[in-house]
């Protein structure tokens, strides 16, 4: 198997040229995914027969909570590999993915919150589930505030680098909190061993929903790559050209 | 069914309309804070490089 397009990953002159060639298509079918998950989700898919309409945030939430872990697993695999191989591509992922998990963990916890107050009767409680993905917030917020805190970009990444690293002990708390505590929280209606507990009507809208939200996600994580890409390698020949132009 | 139909929830579309809301402003948010961010990296790299340009010609 011919591995050049793996190893030419951590060039950051061939990376950004790729990631900005690639970066229209990925934005095209994010926005027809979007665009096509939300009417399904709002207006196509049946209520649900206990939660009526109010089910339709799901479509919006499951996504959103799914990828605020997704964003903070690559997040510190990339880190990992930065601190390991010591691959600059690698630290330069991990920092860009902070702000976009921040965004994901936000919207799922203002969705859940919208979700919980006409369906619970409350906009918060400090459960199990709820909590732990207040942490995750945290951790992303904690993430871009310590890259940010020294002027060192070697001391940066690799401090922003073990603090993932040391987060991600998090993730299984946050997805297996609804069955280790007792939680206001429903227990994972999408699991990968298990047919999933709801029908394929709701099933298939939030599938679309979440392969838009992956793309997504990688739609905004490139432009952040691109310009750690363009601020780090400032002092290459090719970088001067490309902002004098 | 008389239980179901009983027990059901009122169909609250203020608190669905919000959620897809919060998230058009999020994916807004998301989608326009790289490119706000170029905008100013791209500015602090011709200082830099004009500052450059000037220390050299001062050499």
């Amino acid at each position: 198997m011919d591995w050049t397009w793996f190893f030419r990953l951590g060039s950051p002159k061939w990376f950004y040229q790729t990631a900005g060639r690639w970066l229209p298509w990925i934005w095209g079918l994010t926005l027809a995914g979007l665009m096509t998950g939300c009417f399904w989700g709002l207006f196509i898919a049946p209520p649900d027969y206990y939660q009526g309409e109010l089910q339709r945030i799901m479509y919006i939430h499951v996504p959103a909570a799914y990828l605020s872990m997704f964003v903070y697993v690559v997040m510190a695999v990339s880190g990992a590999i930065g601190l390991i191989w010591r691959m600059k591509m690698a630290y330069m992922v991990s920092i860009s993915c902070s702000p976009i998990g921040a965004g994901f963990t936000f919207l799922a916890l203002a969705t859940g919150s919208l979700w919980g107050k006409p369906t619970w009767g409350t906009y918060w409680v400090f459960d199990a589930r709820l909590t732990s993905e207040l942490i995750l917030l945290f951790l992303y917020l904690g993430h871009m505030a310590l890259f940010n805190a020294t002027d060192d970009l070697k001391k940066a990444d690799k401090s922003a680098a073990i603090l993932a690293i040391v987060g991600v002990v998090n993730i299984p708390i946050i997805h297996f909190s609804v069955e280790w505590w007792n939680s206001l929280h429903q227990p994972a209606s999408l699991t990968r061993l298990e047919k999933p507990a709801i029908d394929s009507s709701m099933l298939y809208p939030l599938l679309v929903m979440i392969v838009s939200f992956k793309l997504f996600f990688i739609a905004t994580l490139l432009p952040w790559i691109r310009n750690q890409i363009l601020w780090r390698e400032r002092d290459t020949q090719w970088v001067r050209e490309l902002v004098k132009s | 069914m008389m239980f179901l139909t009983a027990a059901a929830l009122p169909d609250r579309w203020e608190f669905i309309w919000a959620s897809y809301g919060v998230f058009l402003l999020v994916f807004i948010g998301l989608a326009i804070a790289p490119i706000i961010w170029r905008k100013r990296i791209v500015r602090d790299l011709k200082r830099y490089y004009r500052r450059q340009s000037l220390l050299n010609k001062k050499d």
